[in-house]
C-alpha cells in the first residue's frame, strides 16, 4: 500500500479517536481527567488534519515536508508559486477555467497554511503546557487557549476540502 | 530576548489584542506562538493589518524574539456556523459540510457535497449564500464545491495534443483516460477540441487528426529544463513507436 494511502487510513482512525475523546472529556468524573481527555482531543484533531494534508500532498504533488512546522511554509512558498505559474500558463492559452482553478487553489493553500499553523500551536499548548487549562462550558463543550473544540473538529474536513482544491488544480496545471 | 509576559505587554502597547496564553514554540529556540484577535473595519479591511503584524514580527526578530501570530476571527466562525446551518437546513440530502473564509475581496464559500448538485440546487445554494452573506454586509466572491471532478481542461488537451500530434480524437481520449482524466464521451471531447480549434490554437488536418497551430505553440510556450515539452514529445513518440 502506498504511503499516501496508509496515511489516509490512519487519518480516519485518528479522527475517530479525536471524536471519542471530545465526547468523553466532559463525561469524566475527575477534573484532571477531563483536562487530559480534552487536550488529547485537540492533539488528535490536529494530527488528523496533518495526516490528511500529508497524504494529499504526497499523492497529488509527490512531496511533502516531514517536519510539521515546515508544511505551512511549503504551502505558502513552493505550492503557491507553482499555482501562480499554472495560472499564468493557463491565461496564455485563454483557459479561464484552469486559471480560476489555480487562483482558488492558491486561496486554499493560504487557508490551509493558517489551519495548520493554528492546529500546531494548539497541539504544542496541549502537549507541552499543562499549566494552560482546558476550559469547560456548562453545555459540556470546551476550549484550550481560546480555541474552541468545535473549531478543532472542523480542521480535518476543512483540510480535506482545501487539499482537494489544491491537488486538482496542480494536476491540471502540471499534466 | 523578551519573556512571554514582556512580549504580551510589548504587543498590547502597540495595540495588538493578545488572546489566551502566549506559548513557547518547542520547535524553535526563542520562538513564541501568539493568538491575536482580528476584526474587519467598515471598509472590510482586517485590523490589525497583516502589514502591521509583519512589521512587528520583523522588529521583534531583530531583537532575537521570534513570533508566529495565529489570527483569531471569531466573527468568521459565527458566520460559518450560521451559513452551514442555513444551507444544511435546506439541502441536507445534498450537502455534507460548509466552510467559509473572508479576505479583502469578500467572502469565499466551500461546499462539500454528498453528490453532484443539480442545476437548480446550485442556483438555490448560491442564492441562499448570497442573501445570508449580504445580511452581514459581505459580498459572495466565490462559491465552490469540493467534488473530485477531473475533467481535462483546455490547457491539458493542448499539452496532450502537442506531445502526441498528429492525433485523432479517439487516441486523444485514450491518452487522457490513461493519464487518469475523466472524459465523459468522445462527443464531449470533440466539442471541447472544436472550441479550441475555433479560437485558432489548433488545426484539424484533412485526415481528421489534430495538431497545434503556430499560435497554439507560441501560447503554450516552452522551457529549457527537464520539463521541456520537446523532451516530453520525444519520449512520447518513442513510446508510441516502441
Amino acid at each position: 500500500m502506498a504511503l499516501s494511502e496508509q496515511l489516509c487510513d490512519k487519518r480516519c482512525f485518528v479522527e475517530v479517536v479525536a471524536i471519542y475523546l471530545m465526547g468523553e472529556a466532559p463525561q469524566r468524573p475527575v477534573a484532571v481527567e477531563k483536562d487530559l481527555f480534552g487536550r488529547s482531543a485537540f492533539n488528535r484533531f490536529y494530527y488528523a488534519a496533518y495526516l490528511t494534508v500529508r497524504a494529499a500532498l504526497l499523492a497529488g504533488l509527490g512531496e511533502c515536508p516531514k517536519s510539521h512546522s515546515d508544511v505551512p511554509d511549503f504551502l505558502l512558498g513552493k505550492v503557491s508559486r507553482g499555482l501562480t505559474q499554472g495560472e499564468q500558463r493557463a491565461r496564455r492559452v485563454s483557459d479561464t477555467e484552469l486559471a480560476k482553478l489555480c487562483s482558488r487553489a492558491r486561496t486554499s493553500a493560504r487557508e490551509l497554511a493558517e489551519i495548520l499553523k493554528e492546529g500546531y500551536s494548539v497541539r504544542v499548548t496541549a502537549d507541552y503546557f499543562p499549566e494552560v487549562p482546558v476550559i469547560f462550558e456548562a453545555n459540556g463543550e470546551f476550549g484550550l487557549n481560546t480555541v474552541h473544540i468545535s473549531k478543532a473538529r472542523s480542521w480535518p474536513p476543512k483540510a480535506d476540502a482545501m487539499c482537494k482544491s489544491i491537488c486538482i488544480a496542480w494536476r491540471q496545471a502540471n499534466a | 530576548m523578551l519573556n512571554s509576559d514582556e512580549l504580551k505587554v510589548y504587543l498590547e502597547n502597540l495595540g495588538i489584542a493578545v488572546e489566551g496564553t502566549i506559548i513557547e514554540d518547542v520547535s524553535k529556540a526563542s520562538g513564541y506562538l501568539v493568538f491575536v484577535t482580528v476584526t474587519r473595519d467598515t471598509n472590510n479591511l482586517q485590523q490589525p493589518t497583516n502589514r502591521k503584524l509583519h512589521a512587528i514580527r520583523n522588529e521583534l526578530a531583530q531583537e532575537g524574539t521570534h513570533v508566529e501570530f495565529m489570527l483569531k476571527n471569531s466573527y468568521a466562525l459565527d458566520i460559518e456556523a450560521g451559513l452551514r446551518a442555513t444551507l444544511l437546513h435546506h439541502h441536507i440530502d445534498a450537502i455534507r459540510n460548509v466552510f467559509f473564509s473572508a479576505d479583502k475581496k469578500g467572502a469565499h464559500v466551500w461546499i462539500e457535497p454528498k453528490r453532484k448538485f443539480t442545476e437548480e440546487e446550485t442556483v438555490d445554494v448560491t442564492r441562499r449564500s448570497t442573501v445570508y452573506l449580504a445580511s452581514l454586509d459581505l459580498n459572495l466572491v466565490t462559491l465552490r464545491t469540493t467534488i473530485d471532478e477531473n475533467l481535462p481542461t483546455k490547457f491539458v488537451c493542448l499539452k496532450m495534443i502537442r506531445q502526441m500530434s498528429p492525433i485523432h480524437i479517439e487516441s486523444l481520449m485514450a491518452q487522457l483516460v490513461a493519464a487518469d482524466f475523466t472524459v465523459p464521451s468522445v462527443d464531449w471531447l470533440l466539442r471541447r477540441i472544436d472550441s479550441i480549434r475555433r479560437s485558432g490554437l489548433l488545426v484539424r488536418l484533412s485526415n481528421g487528426s489534430y495538431v497545434l497551430s503556430l499560435e497554439g505553440l507560441r501560447s503554450l510556450g516552452t522551457t529549457k529544463n527537464r520539463r521541456s515539452p520537446d523532451i516530453a514529445r520525444l519520449l512520447a513518440l518513442a513510446r508510441r513507436n516502441a
